[in-house]
């Protein structure tokens, strides 16, 4: 490796993969649950048969279609889904967003202990290089980050051990006013070591923060994710949404549907207070171009609302969802309430919400899980939450932990899906390919909406 | 003690380090101070030091090393010139100032190389040039 080739930029080498570097320290140290092991190792075949068992009235063919599918742009991808019962205890996994370029390997214990680079491997062998492999442009390799260098360069280290060729991992930071990456008609060039502009044939990104107008559509540079992935509802949970009503009106004769909390989008600043009302005096708010728990407001009462007003802007439109509830209480809608189903209550009988981060790869047989892992609240379901608390403590799951750097996070929260944690989180098998199945229908929805949106266009190139 | 003047070999692509002090001396302590304002270096360079037995605080800011500087006693300081508040001559000075046995290794960037001789008069102990092979940094750090 060498360091600081130009500003912001280091030149990864093949042999530079170090897995302390990769992993979380508790994850290295972790053994995947045998369950988990096993899940990941289903065919399509198998996870449609039972996920028809499991919903006798699911067509089997659809299912299929959907697990075998072929996304045009949106081949990385990972969904966040919670683990819900309603009234009469019917459980199910609620998509509650989808991501692309989404973080997750750092927290995945090896699926085999053999192959020492585990789901970062299996993302860029079966997905990055196929398409690298019949892209036909001249140039460099690069890496393209603004968020999460412990995982994007072991992503530069993976893809330079798989090519035996040095790989540019760049920052693209988007307060910077030099970036070391630019295009031109399409094509990215990276600065190199003499502060010259080196061509690039093909880049992973994990550029994760708008203005999303810095990266080009239709490039000439090969890009896993390209922007009409987050453009489609990658990154924006409002358009994602509007994918998931068409996605579900499409397939509902087919028995199989995406999952969500009731959703309300391009609500105005104005109008948050009487959703309030609508959705009985709790509901979520989120910024839809937000991520990483940035942005995401849960109210369950008046001062809650006003806080999530003070911090957000009057002129943008929001989307509301209803809130999955901690627990039931006189006055809930039966019919319409979905309430956490919690972990396994801990020797002191505290139960927290928890969600399953879901990342997923399009290989040649089609959506393949990739890693998973859970994050749990950090305030439990089942206690009283005390004066001056927010709800958010109690709903909220995400780890990062505000001015990090990519290796600072909640450590106490993060759920491995390993023999230690998994069964902490009172998960099965058939909940994993629930999930699976939900996770695979999003990335459907919003590849579709890609497609509607820009065209259809071969994924190689 | 061998003397090291030059630490290594000339390198297949073309490097700076020199090690200004003609001192037979090796770093038999091992608190080492990084200031570098990109973190992805701070924090690879500190993974790798570490594994090398020493014990590496990083500071992305001029500000941020002066205050690591005024809690803690350093053997050696690896600092970059250009930082988003000060440069590295100035944190030298500090330094120096401070606890004149701190050694100090000052980084540039291509185009950079101008600044040694001020570098070796602020009493710098070495000068590496962009980009850093750790495993030849290394070798430098030994060579001190």
């Amino acid at each position: 490796m060498k360091l600081s080739i130009s500003k912001n930029v280091h030149l990864v080498e093949p042999g530079d993969f170090e897995p302390t570097d990769h992993w979380y320290p508790r994850v290295l140290n972790s053994n995947i649950h045998p369950l988990v092991s096993y899940f990941l190792n289903l065919s399509h075949e198998q996870m449609t048969e039972r996920y028809q068992r499991l919903n006798p009235k699911a067509d089997k063919e659809a299912i299929l279609e959907i697990l075998k599918y072929q996304p045009s742009y949106f081949r990385w991808a990972g969904t966040d889904l919670m683990h819900v019962t309603n009234h009469e205890g019917n459980r199910k996994l609620t998509v509650i967003e989808t991501n692309s370029c989404p973080s997750g390997q750092k927290s995945m214990p090896l699926l085999d202990l053999n192959v020492e680079q585990g789901g970062y491997k299996r993302l860029i062998e079966k997905t990055f290089k196929p398409m690298v492999d019949q892209h036909q442009e001249g140039g460099a390799l690069a890496v393209i980050y603004d968020k999460n260098p412990m995982e994007n360069i072991g992503y530069a280290a993976t893809i330079a051990d798989v090519f035996d060729e040095n790989v540019f991992l760049a920052k693209f930071d988007k307060d910077d006013k030099e970036p070391p990456v630019k295009f031109e008609e399409g094509k990215m060039f990276v600065k190199n070591e003499k502060e010259k502009w080196e061509e690039i044939r093909a880049a992973f990104r994990y550029v994760t923060q708008e203005p999303w107008t810095r990266l080009p559509k239709n490039p000439k540079t090969l890009i896993l994710n390209p922007i009409e992935a987050c453009l489609a509802g990658g990154r924006n949970k409002e358009v994602a949404s509007g994918a998931y009503d068409v996605f579900n009106e499409k397939f509902k004769d087919k028995g199989i549907g995406i999952f969500t909390p009731k959703t309300f989008t391009k609500v105005p600043y104005e109008e948050l207070k009487k959703y309030l009302e609508i959705l009985g005096g709790s509901m979520v708010i989120k910024v839809p171009d937000s991520n990483a728990g940035q942005g995401v407001y849960t109210v369950v009462s008046e001062e809650e609302l006003e806080y999530a007003l003070s911090q957000i802007s009057k002129d943008d439109l929001y989307l509301v969802q209803q809130l999955i509830h901690s627990n039931y209480e006189e006055g809930l809608d039966k019919s319409k309430s979905w309430y956490h189903v919690g972990t396994i209550p801990d020797f002191k009988g505290r139960s927290y919400a928890f969600d399953l981060r879901l990342m997923m790869h399009a290989t040649s047989e089609g959506l393949r899980p990739l890693a998973v892992y859970s994050r749990r609240s950090g305030f439990p379901l089942n206690e009283p939450l005390p004066e001056g608390k927010n709800s958010w403590e109690v709903y909220g799951t995400n780890l990062s932990i505000k001015g990090e750097d990519g290796w600072t996070y909640a450590d106490e929260r993060l759920m491995l899906f390993d023999i230690r944690n998994f069964g902490q989180l009172g998960l099965g098998i058939d909940e994993l390919i629930k999930g699976f199945v939900q996770s695979a229908m999003a990335v459907y929805a919003i590849d579709q909406n890609a497609i509607q949106t820009f065209g259809k266009k071969n994924p190689y190139v | 003690m061998p003397l090291i003047k030059m630490p290594f070999k000339p390198l297949a692509r073309k490097i700076l380090m020199f090690n200004f002090r003609n001192q037979a001396h090796n770093m038999d302590t091992n608190k080492i101070l990084i200031v570098e304002d990109d973190v992805v270096f701070c924090k690879l360079l500190t993974r790798f030091l570490t594994k090398n037995d020493f014990q590496v605080l990083d500071a992305q800011a001029g500000k941020e090393a002066l205050q690591l500087i005024e809690t803690n006693s350093f053997d050696l300081a690896i600092l970059d010139y250009r930082l988003p508040d000060m440069n590295g001559i100035d944190i030298l000075k500090k330094l120096k100032a401070k606890e004149n046995s701190t050694k100090v290794i000052l980084m540039t960037r291509y185009g950079d190389e101008g600044i040694a001789n001020k570098a070796v008069e602020e009493g710098a102990d070495a000068f590496v040039s962009k980009p850093i092979n750790p495993t030849e940094l290394l070798e430098v750090i030994k060579g001190l």
